[in-house]
């Protein structure tokens, strides 16, 4: 051991010192060991026993069994002890500076381009062009505690922004920088933070992928252009070669990233969150690796019964299932790889990479996703990752086996250099012992324990002892109760001695003659039991969370009887008929049905049947941000990018019949992003939400939300008056059509983005739904179409609409309004509850929407008002909530009215639809049954049953001693038109 | 059989587009009799085929229209197929305080500090909101006007809707006083999750010691040092005023009723989101409740998802005494529809009534005037041509308040007329 620490001090071994001087008479050695008599796990899933390891030159020479010490190599005898190679960690901010922003936040005015000095890129959250390998500077107390973790190669990055530049390879050894970076470039870091960029652009998720996906067009035309310089872009052609290490939040965002990767032939491998034990299948098909930390909440406080009201079932199960989550993607065939990410103490780390093992995580794949794996990944295997002739000796000597409890790491070598973490403890001290103190006679026993003394067959006392090096203190009551015998001595071969003081101080001789090993005392024939497992409590169901399915509901052949058809079609209601569905389409409407045998068969006598109801102005269901609104134009942004399937508001308003909804863009800026529809196919991944074959739609917006007119510290983003809102629009679409000219000369263009979905809206391939109030901006909007040759296809809100419906029955465009809202700003003064009927009564299609999660659990309600305000007919009113939306959104050729063929989205009610009283018995989409009112009792019940159970089990657990945290409980912000801001 | 006229308040009107609210009915000039439909009393009662007189601004009789009373005098008002109801009353409302929301310049509701219980929403009272006749006109006819913000907000007042000023507005001032409760913990979306008010302990303290140095002062007589804010609290140890307690979590309410009880306060609870999970304490502490909005979302992720609508029966069926409110000002036109909301999600019909009519005037003191069609009441009430709680049917057709036939025109209407005049011309 002595040889050890000194070794420490002075190493200085062959491949370093090429261009640093030095002081004094050259010191080189060569680094020659034979580590012997340990048990060898070369890679995950081998082992030698009684194994021979020589490294010389800080890399691994020979591994045999057996094997004879080279004469010239330092023999470390590892008896008993463990060998494995260290660990590699994809996902560390080792050594780097903390980033720091690029200027000062604007209070006035909001920044539009970068503050970085020089010819860089125009978005601060893009820096390709950090190269950690630039700024790495070791971080001896840092390193100190990733290698008590057992790490022996980290891959350094900063952890800031979208781009967050590459990382550098570095081993945690504690020499010049010079000397630890192995590989200068590792890997290109991406995520979906924006980090601590001041820019105003993005402020939203949505944005952060339409300006990575700008970011790859962009990179594509700056190979081939002479225009600019630009050294982020080049920066990031450069990094594209490197392996792409991708964090994320959630499941979804890591299928965002993924369909991204998709989008331009990269694979990403993604730095998971820990929760994609959730979501297996969908990730499994993204074909990626994933890096998986291992960090698992506490204990919920749940004592008191309405704190613990607060808290989701996703929150209580994620507490039981996070552990299970390694060996659960293991056993889906996913790659991963395991990070120490997140643990700052080395024993919380192994604590939890326990529990990780305890909850399923094979201890073969837990080594290999933190050795081979990220050797793999970094493109350093043939150095790293196992221990074999020639690879780098980097390596651990432990206690036990490296997943067992209590284990200790002992060192952890580094390119050959050794760093001790807890020396090996002196088992030779270990025996029994005849101890002649002076005139009287002990046995000694030292053992794993400790050391004792036998004065007679009854009395054992306790032997406090120190052993460093050779050199032995020790202390002993003469009798029991009596004073202390101290003693000190060295060890001469097997027998120690030296002189003391007896128990009246006078100075003594001892002598500890060794007599033999300690004899194994008899255990008592038990085995103690394994404690029991505890069972799984979390039920898995999709979404995972509340009032999710766990069997994926089916389309069914379904035959409603005897119920009040609202046809929506030339024969209007039909007071008493049967509708069948059938393969997820409407397959027979009115009449008495003969259906086919097996067929579910549904009394609706007293009820009415209604298509589903499509919100035609929806935010619900859109992860981090509603609003882009950062620029006047950000046409560029899609919520289709980040539809969230897991929102509770897709059951709740399922409840309230709707099938359809359109989730758009707020209304912050004229030019918004672009809308997606989604059936709420509830339990499905985003992508299967959507509506397949839908024309695209885009946000428009007018009046005091895009001019900031409500805002308490009004700036200078243009516009900030409706006569500006012209402007914009006059300068993006001028922008458009020369960006059109300028593709068909078939001029050398960089695809913008922006310009290409507005080139859309001028070539009558996407449509407009803009937010609308006033009368002189509605007729301003219609006045640019015609100037720049297209149609508005819907004007959203559109309170005075009934000003100038005649115009806009004109002008082809379509409203979409609140049924009864007014008074809440200025430029609702005027509306009134007739617009609906009025617009109607001009030709204009009329639908109300709800802009509201809570309302859209009522549209049916809100059509209802038509006939109030204004006098609509029934079967009129019900189309503003069905069949006018889905004309306005261009599916009425599939949703929208009970007709054959069409799909089987379809309310059953228990009254008049128009009717307060009338509620959602079921709702299907497309054929299936994704709300039942009775259904919903049983999941309301088991939901509750499900909650006790965990609660029962963390109060268990909390009263085992397990931490606990407070319980914050998860909620879900409300999205409107105006709500600014990423909470990500 | 006698003609009876039919009061057709459109054809009546003659409102213009001058920005003006309707002209305020003059009082009862003759005796009115409301011959058959269906009477809906307020009380938890029906009448069919009923016959309601009104004199002098009062009601006078309630009886079957086949009862053989002499009515030679009387205005005959034919209610045949139509419903009557009591005048609704909107608990909790901030109705003629703020006029149009984003304009600063038209919020009267919140004065600045923590406590202000001196201050009186009466004076901030706009009887001239264009908003108010579009409410009138959907039968809701009463209105606590209510100050927000601050801890002790200040006091509210029961004005009917049809008023020259503030003064002939009053049917009882400042009739308690209202008291925002801390929250406990509250939604921090940045967070993504509820977090716990670390100054609630202090804050409730502080609510506790005012209400401390509040009895004391009320106590004496003589003090020489007049202290407004103190002595406008004078009301609650008497008993002459109620304190409103907004609060939503269910420990929060009990901690209110607890500190109700400490100062033997009168105590209503507002909002009271939870309160379908305390209803034992709220019936055993008498504590009645004004029901916020129950056009809600469920309070957490994993709350049933109809819980809102279905509490006003949960309270219902444990016997707890509340009434229906819906917060904020325009939106009290739909406060008829809460109630049938409400009956949707398995509250008797005439309970539901009984919840935006009766129940609300006794939560606010006003039941010996208001609030239930019987006799000695002030005649305040609708016909309307279908169920009013159910926006298919619910067109008022005519309304009293205090026997004074009531203007139903309002702004939106005639903004209706405008352009339905400009497309029948073909302009």
């Amino acid at each position: 051991m002595l040889l050890l620490a000194a070794m420490m001090l002075f190493a200085l071994t062959t491949w370093a010192q090429a261009t640093f001087p030095y002081n004094g008479v050259k010191d080189q050695r060569d680094g020659w060991y034979a580590i012997t008599h340990a048990t060898v796990i070369p890679r995950a899933g081998e082992e030698l026993a009684n194994a021979t390891l020589v490294i010389k030159a800080g890399r691994v020479v020979s591994l045999t069994a057996g094997g004879a010490v080279p004469t010239g190599a330092v023999e470390i005898d590892a008896t008993g002890k463990y060998v494995y190679p260290s660990m590699i960690d994809l996902y560390a901010a080792y050594g780097l500076p903390k980033a720091t922003p690029a200027g000062e936040r604007s209070r006035e005015q909001p920044q539009m381009i970068s503050n970085k000095e020089g010819a860089y890129g125009w978005n601060e959250a893009l820096k390709p062009e950090f190269r950690a390998h630039e700024h790495f500077e070791p971080d001896a107390k840092a390193a100190e505690n990733l290698r008590a973790m057992g790490i022996g190669i980290i891959s350094a990055h900063q952890q800031d922004g979208i781009s967050r530049g590459t990382s550098t390879v570095v081993t945690l050894g504690g020499d010049r920088a010079n000397e630890l970076i192995v590989k200068e470039q590792g890997a290109h870091y991406l995520s979906f933070q924006k980090g601590i960029s001041t820019q105003a652009y993005p402020n939203s998720l949505m944005g952060i992928i339409a300006l990575l996906r700008q970011t790859y067009l962009d990179g594509n035309w700056y190979k081939n252009q002479q225009e600019e310089t630009n050294f982020s872009l080049a920066a990031w052609n450069q990094v594209q070669a490197l392996p792409q290490i991708f964090a994320v939040g959630n499941w979804q965002e890591a299928l965002r990233a993924g369909k991204i990767a998709q989008e331009f032939g990269q694979r990403y491998i993604i730095k998971g969150s820990g929760d994609e034990y959730q979501r297996l299948g969908d990730l499994k098909s993204m074909g990626s690796t994933f890096i998986l930390p291992l960090v698992f909440p506490e204990a919920y406080d749940v004592s008191d019964p309405y704190d613990a009201n607060q808290l989701t079932i996703d929150q209580l199960r994620h507490w039981e299932m996070a552990p299970a989550n390694a060996g659960q993607v293991a056993k889906a065939n996913i790659p991963f790889a395991l990070t120490t990410d997140g643990f700052s103490k080395p024993k919380d780390f192994f604590t939890a990479l326990n529990q990780a093992i305890a909850n399923g995580l094979s201890e073969t794949d837990a080594l290999r996703a933190f050795t081979e794996t990220p050797a793999g990944i970094l493109g350093i295997a043939k150095d790293a990752g196992t221990l074999e002739a020639g690879k780098w000796a980097n390596f651990m000597v432990t206690s036990q086996p490296l997943f067992a409890k209590d284990t200790k790491i002992h060192h952890n070598w580094v390119q050959g250099k050794p760093y001790i973490i807890e020396a090996i403890p002196d088992a030779e001290l270990q025996g029994r012992y005849n101890l002649l103190a002076g005139a009287r006679a002990y046995n000694l026993v030292i053992n794993d324990k400790g050391g004792k003394i036998n004065i007679d067959e009854d009395t054992n006392l306790e032997v406090k002892y120190s052993y460093q090096d050779g050199l032995i203190s020790m202390s002993f009551p003469a009798d029991k109760g009596g004073d202390l015998v101290r003693l000190s001595g060295l060890r001469q071969g097997q027998n120690l001695g030296g002189r003391g003081q007896d128990a009246t101080g006078n100075w003594i001789d001892w002598q500890a003659e060794y007599l033999g090993a300690v004899v194994a005392e008899e255990k008592p024939a038990e085995t103690p039991a394994e404690p029991e497992k505890a069972a799984m409590v979390s039920q898995m169901t999709y979404p995972y969370g509340a009032f999710g399915w766990t069997e994926r509901p089916q389309a069914e052949t379904v035959i409603i009887r005897n119920a009040t058809l609202w046809t929506n079609e030339a024969e209007g209601i039909l007071p008493k008929g049967d509708i069948m569905l059938q393969n997820g389409k409407i397959a027979q409407v009115g009449g008495s049905i003969r259906g086919p045998r097996g067929a579910v068969e549904v009394d609706g006598t007293g009820m009415h049947v209604t298509p589903g109801i499509i919100d035609e102005h929806s935010h619900i269901a859109i992860s981090r941000g509603v609003n882009e609104g950062s620029q006047e134009s950000t046409a560029e942004v899609r919520i289709g990018d980040v539809v969230d399937a897991t929102d509770v508001d897709i059951y709740r308003q399922l409840a309230g019949g709707v099938t359809t909804s359109q989730l758009l863009h707020g209304s912050a800026n004229p030019i918004g992003g672009q809308s997606a529809l989604i059936k709420l196919r509830w339990g499905s991944s985003p992508e299967q939400m959507k509506f397949a074959g839908a024309p695209g739609f885009i946000k428009f917006a007018l009046g005091e939300n895009v001019k900031q007119s409500n805002r308490s510290n009004a700036g200078s983003r243009y516009p900030q008056t409706r006569m500006g809102v012209e402007q914009v629009f006059e300068n993006y679409f001028t922008e458009a059509r020369q960006y059109g000219e300028a593709l068909k000369r078939g001029a050398t263009v960089r695809r913008d983005l922006d310009l290409e979905t507005l080139l859309e809206i001028l070539e009558g391939k996407r449509f407009i739904t803009c937010h609308s109030y006033q009368q002189g901006e509605i007729n301003m909007l219609m006045k640019v179409a015609d100037r720049f040759g297209f149609r508005v296809n819907t004007f959203t809100h559109i309170l005075e609409g009934y000003k100038v419906a005649d115009k806009m029955a004109k002008h082809g465009v379509g409203a979409s309004s609140f049924s009864d809202w007014w008074a809440y700003k200025y430029e609702v003064v005027e509306a009134i509850p007739y617009n609906g009927a009025l617009m109607h009564e001009q030709g204009v299609t009329v639908a109300f929407n709800s802009d509201d999660a809570e309302m859209a659990r009522r549209l049916n309600q809100e059509a209802g008002k038509a006939v109030l305000f204004g006098g609509v007919s029934e079967v009129e009113a019900l189309k503003f909530v069905t069949l006018n939306p889905a004309k306005l959104l261009h599916v009425d050729d599939r949703v929208g009215s009970l007709k054959v063929g069409k799909d089987a989205d379809i309310v059953l009610w228990t009254d008049n639809p128009l009717s307060v009283y009338a509620r959602a018995q079921q709702t299907y989409v497309d054929g299936i049954k994704f709300f039942d009112i009775e259904a919903d009792k049983v999941l309301q019940q088991s939901l509750q049953a499900e909650r006790h159970a965990l609660i029962q089990k963390m109060l268990q657990a909390k009263d085992g001693g397990a931490k606990t945290q407070a319980s914050g409980g998860r909620g879900k912000r409300q999205y409107h038109c105006d709500t600014e801001d990423d909470e990500g | 059989m006698q003609k009876i006229i039919f009061i057709a308040i459109m054809a009546l009107t003659s409102w213009t587009l001058a920005a003006q609210s309707p002209v305020p009915a003059a009082a009862q000039a003759g005796p009115i009799a409301i011959v058959g439909g269906t009477a809906h009393l307020g009380n938890g009662q029906v009448v069919e085929n009923a016959l309601i007189t009104l004199e002098a601004g009062k009601i006078t009789r309630v009886d079957q229209a086949s009862a053989k009373i002499d009515l030679s005098g009387f205005t005959k008002i034919d209610a045949t197929g139509k419903h009557i109801y009591p005048g609704f009353i909107a608990a909790n409302t901030q109705l003629g305080l703020v006029e149009i929301g984003a304009v600063n310049a038209t919020h009267d509701e919140a004065e600045t500090g923590d406590f202000n219980p001196n201050t009186r929403a009466l004076i901030a009272y706009n009887t001239d909101s264009q908003v108010t006749p579009t409410v009138r006109s959907r039968g809701v006819l009463y209105a606590q006007t209510t100050p927000q913000g601050g801890r002790l907000s200040g006091s509210s007042s029961i004005v009917q809707l049809d008023a020259w000023n503030w003064e002939d507005a009053a049917v009882l001032a400042d009739d308690g006083l209202h008291l925002e409760w801390p929250r406990r913990r509250s939604y921090n979306w940045r967070q993504g999750e509820w977090t716990k008010n670390e100054s609630y302990d202090a804050q409730v303290r502080e609510i506790a010691d005012f209400l401390e140095q509040s009895r004391a002062y009320c106590a004496t007589t003589n003090r020489k040092e007049h202290n407004l804010r103190l002595a406008a609290t004078c009301g609650l140890f008497s008993g002459q005023q109620r304190l409103f307690v907004h609060a939503d979590l269910a420990k929060d309410m009990e901690q209110a009723i607890l500190l109700g009880q400490q100062f033997g306060l009168q105590l209503v609870l507002v909002g009271a989101g939870e309160s379908y999970l305390i209803t034992d304490l709220l019936k055993t502490a008498n504590v009645p409740v004004i029901l916020g909005s129950t056009h809600a979302l469920p309070a957490t992720l994993d709350s049933d998802v109809d819980q809102p609508y279905k509490t006003p029966a949960q309270l219902a069926a444990a016997g707890v005494q509340f009434c229906l409110s819906h917060e904020g000002y325009w939106e009290q036109r739909n406060l008829p529809f809460q109630a049938g909301t409400a009956v949707a999600y398995g509250l008797p019909y005439e309970r539901a009534v009984q919840a935006i009519t009766l129940d609300a005037a006794r939560i606010l003191g006003v039941a010996d005037r208001l609030g239930s069609l019987e006799t000695g009441k002030d005649a305040s009430l609708l016909i309307t041509s279908g169920d009013a709680l159910d926006m298919r049917t619910s067109t008022v057709e005519v309304a009293f308040i205090a026997g004074r036939q009531i203007d139903l025109d309002n702004k939106q209407a005639a903004l209706y007329r405008k352009f339905k005049t400009k497309y029948d011309r073909g302009e």
